[in-house]
């Protein structure tokens, strides 16, 4: 049964996160006042590899259960990563931890314990800024995480597949990327073929789309495109959604369309719980 | 490891999860023959130093005289363990992931037996918080699996003890008792989840055969025959791959 193996220190798993960085992430989300998408996504990236972190904390130690790659996409193709791990394409979780480009201190609500809510100073972590400039050479990013992944399965043959995880807010401007993606989608281990799951963000306010299984419906064919290229979520990312107050078909698809900010959260969450670690 | 004494005989075997250390194994044994105090924990995988707490946990147990069974006695001796831990964690520097993730603190399941003179016989009691088992059979037959029921009781998310002081009221909220009476014939075996799982399964599948071979090596005490026991468990799938805490205590 495929999307079983146990992720573990011999058999590690990877993430790769797509980011699109053109110059419409400069804008707002829903084309309103309020979060640029470029500056909330980075957000999110930097707290999903925040949490990648954290899970892989055993004691003073790191394991490294997970290999994460960042790609950013716009004037060029080119890892996000900067600081100490500037250039690298794909590191170890353990040396993502030790090699944050910065800490920031960030102001964050929680509970005072009376039905109350108070401020608290807690550490954010950042390994990526936010960009946004130039065009959407999608083909040209699945390219780079084609051969980031081909690379990787050919030394870690056995482990729990690689999800790529991949946001954009725009169309392709470098050609159709049914074809790049259906070649990561080829991609396996020997426990089952790589996953690929898409999120499209809208500056415009428009119906939400999330982890259909059904494409037949959709208002454009970009959205069939993407749809086209997302992979099935395996039991353990169905149950993800579940835990998360989603309810998803049988057969749904890591797949969202004209997503909220909400959505590029849930998105992150889901696509980084595979099951089974040891 | 046998400790005989004039009643009883005890073997324990510790058995880390296939992909790991030894000294990597987050379940934990402990006993104190001369008190007949016999405790198992197993610690959360994806918790914080759960190694030590587990180990923490048991050992502690075992110690304090009287007994810490009911909740006035249980409650604050975890509660110390817990805000010991978390000074131990505080006074070490540690890089940034480390020390956020000792915050949250760390996470085990426990389960304690009590043994202790009663009539001609011995009586036990037992305390259990998440899905440490105490299994009780007489004459090879199963007379009481505590806390968890069935095989398919097993779940992915039990209900585990915390280190934090301020997360272990409502967990404590979840602790079960159970006491008998046993005499000669009768085995107690306090299994952390995989093993119980396994056992239960057997026993419900009426595998005698796989359970006296289970007993077998076991009471074997050798440890390279105990571990390709549970290792061929492990390739056919029969059990999952956890680490594997073995704790039986036979009555003569």
């Amino acid at each position: 049964m495929p999307y079983t193996a146990e992720i573990s220190r011999s058999n590690p798993t990877c993430f790769v996160i797509l980011l699109d960085q053109s110059g419409s992430m400069a804008d707002n989300f829903g084309g309103g006042e309020g979060l640029r998408k470029a500056d909330f996504v980075a957000d999110v990236v930097n707290r999903t590899l925040h949490d990648l972190v954290i899970r892989c904390t055993k004691a003073e130690e790191i394991r490294n259960y997970y290999f994460v790659s960042v790609v950013g996409y716009g004037g060029s193709v080119q890892p996000a990563f900067s600081g100490a791990l500037g250039g690298k394409t794909i590191a170890p979780i353990g040396e993502v931890a030790d090699r944050p480009l910065r800490i920031e201190t960030r102001t964050k609500k929680v509970t005072d314990g009376a039905g109350g809510l108070v401020e608290q100073q807690v550490r954010f972590p950042v390994w990526i800024d936010p960009g946004a400039g130039g065009g959407t050479p999608m083909c040209a990013a699945l390219s780079q995480a084609k051969s980031i992944l081909e690379q990787w399965l050919s030394e870690h043959k056995n482990g729990f597949p690689p999800t790529v995880l991949h946001l954009t807010d725009g169309e392709s401007t470098d050609g159709d990327p049914t074809g790049p993606g259906k070649e990561i989608l080829a991609l396996a281990s020997s426990d089952g073929p790589v996953l690929l799951f898409n999120c499209h963000v809208s500056s415009q306010r428009a119906t939400k789309i999330e982890y259909p299984s059904d494409g037949s419906n959709f208002p454009d064919q970009f959205a069939q495109t993407l749809f086209g290229i997302s992979s099935a979520l395996p039991d353990s990312f169905r149950k993800a959604t579940e835990q998360l107050g989603l309810r998803v078909p049988e057969g749904a698809k890591g797949f969202v369309f004209n997503g909220d900010p909400a959505s590029v959260v849930q998105f992150f969450e889901i696509g980084t719980r595979p099951a089974n670690l040891r | 490891m046998t400790v005989p004494s004039d009643e009883i005989n005890v073997h324990k075997f510790l058995l880390a999860k296939r992909g790991t250390e030894r000294v990597e194994c987050e379940d934990a044994i402990a006993l104190n023959t001369s008190r007949l105090l016999f405790a198992v924990a197993d610690g959360a995988t994806e918790a914080y130093d759960s190694r030590s707490w587990a180990k923490l946990l048991v050992r502690s147990w075992v110690r304090i005289d009287p007994p810490a069974f009911e909740m006035q006695d249980f409650e604050p001796l975890v509660r110390d363990l817990g805000i010991r831990l978390q000074r131990k964690w505080s006074r070490r520097n540690l890089p940034w992931y480390a020390d956020e993730k000792a915050q949250s603190g760390s996470f085990a399941a426990f389960v304690g037996l009590h043994l202790f003179p009663q009539g001609n016989g011995l009586g036990w009691r037992a305390l259990a918080l998440g899905d440490c088992c105490l299994i009780v059979r007489l004459h090879n037959e199963v007379s009481k699996t505590f806390p968890v029921g069935k095989f398919d009781e097993f779940s992915w998310n039990p209900v585990l003890l915390p280190s934090l002081a301020s997360k272990q009221y409502k967990a404590l909220q979840t602790l079960r008792y159970a006491e008998g009476a046993s005499g000669p014939g009768t085995n107690f075996f306090l299994l952390s989840d995989a093993a119980a799982a396994w056992f239960l399964k057997q026993t419900e599948r009426k595998r005698g055969d796989d359970v006296a071979a289970f007993d077998r090596v076991i009471e074997s005490d050798d440890p390279t025959s105990i571990t390709e026991f549970f290792e061929g468990l492990r390739d056919s799938s029969e059990i999952r791959n956890d680490d594997v805490a073995v704790l039986k205590i036979s009555v003569h």
